[in-house]
């Protein structure tokens, strides 16, 4: 436990002594904070895409209005779409975290020390994992900041939180990520090459979102729709944004997390009876 | 401390090393000798757990290193050749991560640690970034790291190569001091590191232990018969004659280039002749007599010591005519490709 938890403090100090966690940290404020001002601050400014679905939204239930004031219910209307941005660029900035976190012990040989020490490599990958995912964590944790915001202007903004669906969001998103991250291990075990590593889970994590796409498809067979939804990382999210808790999801994400981390590590491994 | 017996490892169609075998007392220096890719970081590799042998069974400290590793694990101490090491840590904090990951805690911990870098002469570079240390210092931090937890065995790859001259000696003198009552195992392919630092050396060559022995047996120093190297300028053939009918003599041959003695005052149309004694008379004033008496002009005449490196090349060169025929002796000196190329540009920087 005491060689876990140092190697655990080690690799969190790592991402922060290195500019990598800081570049994700910002990229991810700076497009977060967009993304939230058009959906959130201005959802009846002519720069938001949610404009005229609003609209239509208000005039089919006048329970959004709140007298002359409109009041739009913005857990409903607004937090799906915007968790649903943030899983993409989850996609292509996860990646960038992940790359290096075995890859970089592997070219610089460090690695060889870690093998030889009194270290299991479950300890070593939980530690790495553990470490990155206190970085994504402060990502989720800017989330739930933009929804104390509405909560604490009272609907001046123009909408209130419902906090239940919203954290349900949370969840989801923190899901999301966890699960991309744990894929993203799996590359970064099986490279030395940081960019390969990236480059690889980056393609992976475009896939499972994409794939989400087939489901809609009309040509497609239903078997394969089915399977192409239960898949698709980003459409497993989607009921989680919109506050719909289902076991099977949760269930789901667990098992990406628990088979990605249990691949790396077998990977890990191979050097045994690679040489 | 270390038996090692039959190991053989094979990677893909490459047998690194075949049925090596050797034994470390406890408290030894071993010197692990062989050419770059002989199959001397495999065999630490496999001793230090890192991968396991393909067969063969190799126990430290009375644990097996396949079925009782982390035991292993926790008594050695291990630097690999390129000395990896977390070049964004300060050294203080390194060895202090190594500790914890090596178990130890609390005031022992705290104590270990400042002990082992003031150990290594680190102690003025405690604060600075190991990315900022020259290679002799990071060598002194792999050392730290490796003796952080008063391992019983240590366990050394190539622990000067890629040192420039006088980081190389301080390195020995302090491997040398810091081995104490450890049981030590130092892989070079420097002949004269193993005679300054080892008790014992085995030499590796193509995966094969070619010799294993202490150096004064290797280099003859206990034989029952000595050399004197003859240098003379005249006619050859009348000094064996006569050096043959010398009673005691066992025998005379003359010596090939890289026997002669390093005579560096005039040496022209000279020669040299190999005269085997036994060791318990001292037969050489007879024999500076016979052949002084033959008529030639003697110009030097020493015992000759047979030199480590003598040693090596013999058991290397009798392996490589044995394995001539054998068609993968080409392919085992590729067998360690990174470690050895990359040593070479170490080297040559």
């Amino acid at each position: 436990m005491r060689a876990f938890l140092a190697l655990f403090k080690r690799e969190v100090a790592h991402y922060f002594t290195s500019p990598i966690a800081y570049v994700v940290l910002v990229i991810f404020s700076f497009l977060s904070a967009w993304f939230y001002a058009i959906g959130f601050l201005f959802p009846f400014s002519e720069y938001s895409e949610q404009y005229p679905m609003i609209q239509m939204q208000m005039r089919q239930n006048p329970m959004m209005m709140g007298g002359n004031y409109p009041v739009p219910n913005f857990t409903e209307l607004i937090l799906p779409g915007f968790y649903g941005t943030l899983s993409i660029v989850l996609i292509f900035l996860l990646p960038l975290l992940t790359m290096r976190a075995i890859s970089e012990e592997k070219r610089q040989g460090t690695i060889e020390l870690l093998y030889t020490y009194p270290l299991t490599d479950l300890q070593v990958v939980l530690a790495k994992y553990l470490a990155c995912m206190v970085v994504f964590t402060v990502m989720a944790l800017l989330l739930i900041l933009y929804l104390l915001i509405p909560d604490i202007l009272k609907g001046e903004l123009g909408g209130v939180i419902q906090w239940k669906p919203a954290l349900s969001g949370v969840l989801g998103f923190y899901l999301f990520g966890a699960a991309a991250i744990a894929l993203g291990f799996i590359f970064s075990a099986i490279t030395e090459n940081q960019i390969v590593a990236a480059a690889l889970s980056f393609t992976l994590l475009l896939f499972l979102w994409v794939v989400g796409w087939a489901a809609q498809g009309e040509n497609i067979p239903e078997h394969w729709r089915k399977v192409a939804e239960a898949v698709s990382l980003t459409n497993r999210s989607q009921d989680l944004y919109k506050g719909l808790l289902h076991l099977s999801d949760i269930v789901f994400f667990a098992c990406v997390v628990t088979g990605s981390l249990f691949v790396t590590m077998r990977a890990l491994e191979s050097h045994r009876w690679r040489g | 401390m270390i038996e090692v017996q039959k190991l053989n490892k094979i990677y893909g169609s490459v047998h690194a090393i075949r049925d090596v075998s050797f034994e470390v007392g406890k408290g030894e220096i071993l010197g692990f000798l062989g050419p770059n890719g002989a199959g001397k970081t495999t065999t630490m590799r496999i001793l230090t757990g890192y991968f396991p042998a393909t067969s063969g069974s190799a126990k430290v400290a009375g644990f097996d290193v396949f079925n009782q590793l982390d035991e292993v694990r926790r008594r050695i101490g291990y630097l690999p050749e390129q000395v990896p090491l977390y070049l964004d840590m300060n050294v203080e904090a390194y060895i202090d991560l190594v500790a914890q990951i090596k178990g130890l805690g609390g005031r022992d911990r705290k104590k270990a640690v400042e002990k082992v870098i003031s150990d290594v002469g680190l102690t003025s570079m405690k604060r600075r970034l190991i990315k900022k240390l020259s290679k002799g210092y990071r060598q002194r931090v792999g050392l730290a790291q490796a003796l952080v937890n008063n391992p019983e065995v240590l366990i050394l790859d190539e622990p000067t190569v890629g040192l420039d001259p006088k980081q190389i000696i301080e390195i020995r003198s302090l491997v040398k001091h810091l081995a104490g009552e450890r049981t030590v195992i130092l892989s070079t392919h420097i002949l004269p590191e193993v005679s300054m630092t080892c008790d014992r050396v085995t030499i590796i060559h193509q995966g094969r232990i070619v010799a294993s022995d202490t150096i004064a047996n290797l280099t003859q120093q206990n034989a029952k018969t000595v050399e004197i190297a003859l240098t003379f300028r005249g006619a050859r053939d009348r000094v064996e004659q006569s050096l043959r009918g010398l009673h005691g003599v066992v025998s005379v041959r003359e010596a090939q280039e890289r026997e002669r003695p390093r005579i560096t005052v005039g040496n022209d149309g000279a020669s040299t002749l190999l005269v085997a004694i036994p060791s318990d008379s001292d037969l050489r004033g007879k024999v500076a007599k016979a052949v002084t008496d033959s008529g030639v002009e003697l110009i030097d005449l020493r015992p000759r010591e047979v030199t480590l490196e003598e040693v090596f090349i013999r058991a290397v060169s009798a392996e490589d005519r044995h394995e001539d025929s054998d068609a993968t002796a080409s392919t085992l000196s590729a067998s360690e490709p990174s470690q050895s190329t990359s040593g070479h540009k170490e080297e040559n920087r």
